[in-house]
């Protein structure tokens, strides 16, 4: 019975024995378990190192490039300075020169501001050969020019210059203001102008629905009537319709009269179908 | 009697008196210095645009000296150049520059006047954008100021 009553605690021993057992088992795969844990970490760590030290890698790459723009803007500025330098120092002919060697190599011909290199004397009497329309288009290219444009003897030329074509202005009276001279050369571009027939600005003055049979200009006023039944008065500067008159029959011929000095006038009309007029 | 005419890069030219004495500067020097056999330096023209000018100066050596009364008044100055003054001009923009420097320095008034007719012979009836085109100008107006100075010249527009 000792062996039986015996077993119990063998039992249990062994049932304890076991538990250590199984307690150890337990411990060990715990312990495999943060073993290849710590093994997964281990190799994590590796990995985040190795792409750690990609990262600093591309970064210290990144640096480089920063740095070698950096050096080339450097470059570029130093060059670009460099270049002022040679610029600064070269005279009109040899900016020209350098300029003719670049077209060389770039297949491009350029000239050069010949105004930049002369004294203001020579500017001047290039420009005293011009004519005044030549003179304003001249005022338009550049500072420089501009001056070279108004100077007091170059309009003055201009201004004696049209005074040989016209013949009617004494030179004597040119040097008064120059304001005059300007006001001078408009009405003599404005003559040219009108004897070639060239406009300094056209109207289109849209209106009359159907033909136009006449049409008066008296000073500033521009009359018209046609077959559309209507006369109207038109600003000449303009070009714009001031006025309408519904007439009911087609309109044959228009007159008018401005009288200067009264703010007046008359428009007389004449029609085509029953020989009436208004 | 011949004078001896030195370029800025130190070459010789030997020419005739009268030639020499177109340019008006020459003249004054050999007025005040007298008869002299020392060459005379020109230390602001070079060589090729010496050349030119002298190449100018033979030319025209029997030509009446201008009175510069006759000048002044543009109603009586002719806008055209004469035939050989148009072929003697028809060079590079470069050297047209160089002529008229050196015909202001040596004070050389009818190649002054060829060379300034040619150069507004270039400018004359051109617009602006194609004068600045003809000679590489940088437009430096604000558009403020372009706007103002188009109103100012609106009566010189052809349409």
């Amino acid at each position: 019975m000792i062996g039986t009553e015996e077993e119990p605690p063998v039992t249990t021993t062994s049932t304890a024995y076991e538990d250590i057992l199984k307690q150890i088992a337990a411990q060990r795969a715990k312990l495999s378990a943060l073993q290849t844990g710590a093994q997964t970490l281990s190799e994590d760590i590796v990995a985040l190192d190795a792409t750690l030290g990609e990262e600093q890698g591309s970064i210290s790459t990144v640096f480089q490039d920063a740095h070698a723009a950096v050096k080339g803007w450097q470059d570029t500025w130093s060059d670009y300075s460099r270049f002022e330098q040679i610029v600064a120092s070269c005279r009109p002919r040899e900016i020209y020169q350098l300029q003719n060697q670049l077209s060389v190599r770039h297949g491009q011909v350029l000239g050069f501001d010949l105004l930049e290199g002369f004294p203001f004397l020579v500017s001047k009497l290039i420009m005293m050969h011009l004519r005044f329309v030549d003179l304003a288009n001249c005022r338009m290219v550049s500072r420089n020019w501009k001056h070279a444009a108004t100077a007091y003897d170059v309009v003055a030329s201009a201004v004696r210059r049209l005074t040989y074509v016209t013949d009617s202005v004494s030179l004597e009276s040119v040097d008064e203001s120059r304001k005059n001279w300007n006001q001078l050369c408009r009405y003599h571009e404005r003559n040219l102008r009108w004897i070639r027939g060239r406009p300094a600005s056209l109207h289109a003055m849209l209106g009359h629905s159907s033909y136009v049979t006449s049409l008066k200009s008296r000073g500033e006023w521009i009359v018209s009537g046609g077959y559309d039944e209507k006369v109207r008065l038109w600003d000449a500067a303009t070009g714009k319709c001031m006025k309408i008159w519904e007439v009911d029959s087609a309109v044959s011929c228009v007159e008018l009269f401005v009288d200067p000095n009264m703010d007046g006038g008359v428009v007389v009309a004449a029609f085509v179908d029953i020989g009436r007029f208004e | 009697m011949p004078v001896t005419l030195v370029s800025l890069d130190n070459e010789n030219y030997v020419v005739d008196k009268e030639v020499a004495e177109r340019s008006i500067l020459i003249k004054n020097m050999l007025e005040d210095v007298g008869e002299t056999d020392s060459p005379i330096p020109l230390p602001n023209v070079t060589s090729t645009v010496l050349k030119k000018v002298i190449e100018y100066c033979e030319h025209h050596r029997n030509d009446p000296i201008q009175v510069p009364d006759e000048t002044d008044d543009p109603r009586k100055r002719s806008n055209d150049i004469e035939e050989w003054d148009m072929k003697f001009m028809q060079v590079d923009q470069e050297m047209l520059f160089e002529i008229i420097l050196a015909a202001n320095y040596l004070d050389i008034k009818p190649l002054l006047d060829v060379g300034c007719k040619t150069v507004a012979n270039i400018i004359k009836g051109k617009t602006p954008e194609e004068i600045r085109k003809a000679f590489n100008i940088v437009n430096d107006f604000t558009p403020e100021e372009e706007a103002q100075i188009r109103k100012e010249n609106e009566w010189a527009e052809d349409r």
